[in-house]
C-alpha cells in the first residue's frame, strides 16, 4: 500500500503520541479536593447574592401517580 | 458487489433510503461498509467503544427483508448509526466511558435505541465518550476509557465533549448519524469542533430511560448528523411519552419544517459582543458572514442581552450536586479513584459536600432564570450566538486554559446562552458556520421549549444557502 506524506503523517500522529502527560498528575488529591471545594464554595458565594423572592418555587416538579 | 462508493459515507438519511429503497444496494451491503470503516477508522480516533457487528447485521437484514417486501417504515429504515456508550444495549458493554464500569453489562435497552430499532434503523455501534459524561469536572481531552477523542479535521485537536465520539463519527463518515446526549455543552461542543449538525431537545421531549444520568434535572438526549433536516427526521423517532423516564413531558414531535411560520415573521435576538469581542478573532469573519445569510433568509434582527444572573455558577452546582449523587456509590466506594482525570475525580468527592441549602437555591433561581428567560423569548423567537467562541482545543493543552490574552468583554451579551439554555430546558440547533485556523465553527440557535421545527425550519433554510454541512475533513484516510 502506498501513503502519501499526508497519510503517512495522519498514522504517526495517532492516539498515543496525541495523549497528553496530565499536570495534574503533580497535583496532590488533597490538593485537588481543596481546589473543587474551592469552585463550590465560589458557586454557593455568586448564588448568595441573588435576591430570591419568597414566593419562587425550586425548578423542580414531583408528580403524584 | 463493488465497494460502495466514498460518497455514500457522507449521504444523508434520505437519499441513503432512497437508494436503499431503489436497491441500489441492500441493508447489509451498506451496514458492513460502514461496520468496517467504523472498526477500522473508529480506533485511529479513539472514537469507537464497541462495534455491534453481530446486532447490526440482523438488524440490516431485517431491514432488506421489510423492504422487499415494501414494508417500508420511513427514511431511517435500514440507515446505520452509532450511539453514545451511556446508552445501554441489552447484554452488550455500556461503559459510560469510564473505567469502573468497563465490564457492565445492563439488561434493558435504551427507549431511543428500542424507538429506532421499530424503524429499522441500525445501530452498528457505541461511541466512545467523556468518562461519566464528565460529571465531577474534567480537565483533560484524555477523560475517557478510550483516551482523548481527536478530532478528524485536525488530529491534534480534541473532537469536544462528552459525546465526543459521536460528533468525530459523523464527522469521518464512520455512521450516518449519531445520537449524543447533552447535560451543559456535550451536544453543542462536540458539534460544533467536529463541524456536523447537533440538536439538544427540549428537556423532557426524548426519553432518557436506559440512559446514564449525570443530573436528572438537566439531561437530554439528542442527534449528531449531516444537516438539520437529518436532525428532524431522528428527532420525529425518538421523541414521545415514556412512562419510564418520570422526567417526560409526554409530547411528541412531528418534523415538518414546512409548517413552520415564514422565515420573514422570525425575530432573531443576538448580541454584536459575542460576535465581535467574546468570539476568537480568527472565527469572527465566518461568523459574521452566517449572520448576514440568515438576515438574506429574510429574518428580522433584534439586540439583546440576558438578564443577569450566575448563570454557570448555578449550572454547575446542580451538575455537581446530582452528578455527585448520581454516583455516591462509586464515590464512597473508593472505585471512583479509578476514573482517568485527577480533577474529575476530586470534582465527584466534592460535589457530596454540597449544602441542600446551596442546592435549593440553586433550583429557586433556576426558576428565575426560566421565568425571565420566558420573557425574553416572547420579544423574540430565536436567539442566535456562537456555539463555541473558537474551534477546537489543542489536545496537549488542559481544557480550562484561556486561549486569549484579551480582557473579558464587559458587556455579557448571550455568551451565557449554553448554561441558560440547558438550565431552562430550551432547544438548541448547531449549525456548522464556517471555519477559523482551518477548523470548523458554528452558531447555534436557541429557540422557546418545543419550538425545535421553528429551529429546524431556519437551519434548514440556512444550510440550503450555505455548504457547510457538506464540508469533509480534508485528510480522511481511505478505510
Amino acid at each position: 500500500m502506498q501513503l502519501t506524506r499526508r497519510q503517512l503523517a495522519w498514522l504517526l500522529a495517532g492516539p498515543l503520541s496525541a495523549r497528553p502527560q496530565p499536570e495534574t498528575q503533580r497535583e496532590s488529591a488533597e490538593e485537588l479536593i481543596a481546589a473543587a471545594r474551592e469552585r463550590i464554595r465560589r458557586n454557593a458565594e455568586a448564588l448568595a447574592k441573588v435576591r430570591i423572592p419568597v414566593e419562587t418555587e425550586p425548578a423542580f416538579q414531583f408528580r403524584a401517580s | 458487489m463493488a465497494a460502495l462508493p466514498e460518497d455514500i459515507f457522507f449521504a444523508g438519511i434520505r437519499e441513503l433510503n432512497s437508494r436503499l429503497v431503489k436497491r441500489e444496494f441492500s441493508a447489509v451491503e451498506l451496514t458492513r461498509a460502514f461496520l468496517d470503516r467504523l472498526e477500522k477508522l473508529g480506533p485511529r480516533y479513539n472514537a469507537l467503544a464497541l462495534s455491534l457487528r453481530d446486532l447490526a447485521l440482523r438488524q440490516a437484514r431485517r431491514a432488506d427483508d421489510e423492504i422487499q417486501r415494501r414494508r417500508l417504515r420511513g427514511p431511517l429504515q435500514g440507515i446505520p448509526f452509532g450511539a453514545k456508550d451511556l446508552l445501554s444495549v441489552a447484554g452488550t458493554p455500556t461503559t459510560w466511558g469510564a473505567r469502573p464500569y468497563a465490564n457492565q453489562v445492563l439488561d434493558y435497552t435504551a427507549t431511543v435505541l428500542r424507538k429506532l430499532e421499530r424503524v429499522g434503523a441500525v445501530l452498528i455501534g457505541k461511541l466512545a465518550m467523556i468518562e461519566l459524561a464528565g460529571g465531577g469536572g474534567y480537565r483533560w481531552a484524555s477523560a475517557s476509557l478510550q483516551g482523548p477523542c481527536l478530532n478528524p479535521w485536525d488530529t491534534s485537536r480534541w473532537a469536544g465533549g462528552s459525546s465526543s465520539g459521536s460528533g468525530a463519527a459523523v464527522a469521518a463518515g464512520l455512521v450516518c448519524f449519531a445520537l449524543g446526549s447533552e447535560t451543559w455543552g456535550s451536544i453543542t461542543t462536540p458539534a460544533a469542533y467536529c463541524g456536523v449538525t447537533g440538536l439538544r431537545p427540549t428537556y423532557g421531549l426524548v426519553s432518557r430511560y436506559g440512559a446514564m444520568a449525570l443530573s436528572w434535572t438537566m439531561d437530554k438526549i439528542g442527534p449528531l448528523a449531516r444537516s438539520a433536516e437529518d436532525c428532524g427526521l431522528i428527532l420525529q423517532v425518538i421523541s414521545g411519552g415514556d412512562s419510564m423516564d418520570p422526567s417526560s413531558a409526554g409530547k411528541s414531535f412531528y418534523y415538518a419544517p414546512q409548517f413552520a411560520r415564514p422565515l420573514k415573521e422570525l425575530r432573531v435576538g443576538f448580541a454584536p459582543v459575542d460576535f465581535d469581542e467574546w468570539a476568537e478573532p480568527a472565527a469572527r469573519p465566518d461568523f459574521h458572514k452566517a449572520l448576514d445569510v440568515l438576515r438574506s433568509l429574510g429574518l428580522r434582527f433584534r439586540e439583546v442581552r440576558l438578564p443577569d444572573f450566575p448563570y454557570s455558577a448555578v449550572a454547575g452546582l446542580i451538575i455537581d450536586t446530582e452528578g455527585a449523587a448520581a454516583f455516591e456509590e462509586l464515590i464512597t466506594s473508593g472505585k471512583v479513584e479509578q476514573l482517568a482525570d485527577a480533577r474529575q475525580i476530586a470534582g465527584l468527592k466534592a460535589g457530596l459536600e454540597v449544602s441542600a441549602r446551596d442546592y435549593l437555591r440553586a433550583m429557586r433561581i433556576r426558576r428565575m432564570i426560566q421565568q425571565e428567560l420566558r420573557k425574553l423569548l416572547a420579544d423574540v423567537d430565536i436567539l442566535v450566538s456562537p456555539a463555541r467562541f473558537g474551534p477546537a482545543s489543542k489536545i496537549s493543552e488542559p481544557l480550562d486554559r484561556s486561549r486569549s490574552s484579551a480582557p473579558r468583554p464587559k458587556d455579557r451579551g448571550l455568551a451565557d446562552l449554553g448554561a441558560a439554555g440547558n438550565l431552562a430546558g430550551l432547544p438548541a440547533l448547531i449549525l456548522p458556520c464556517g471555519f477559523a485556523d482551518s477548523l470548523p465553527i458554528a452558531i447555534q440557535l436557541v429557540g422557546r421549549p418545543f419550538s425545535e421545527n421553528t429551529l429546524l425550519a431556519v437551519g434548514r433554510e440556512f444550510q440550503r444557502v450555505t455548504d457547510w454541512h457538506r464540508r469533509r475533513p480534508p485528510a480522511l484516510p481511505a478505510a
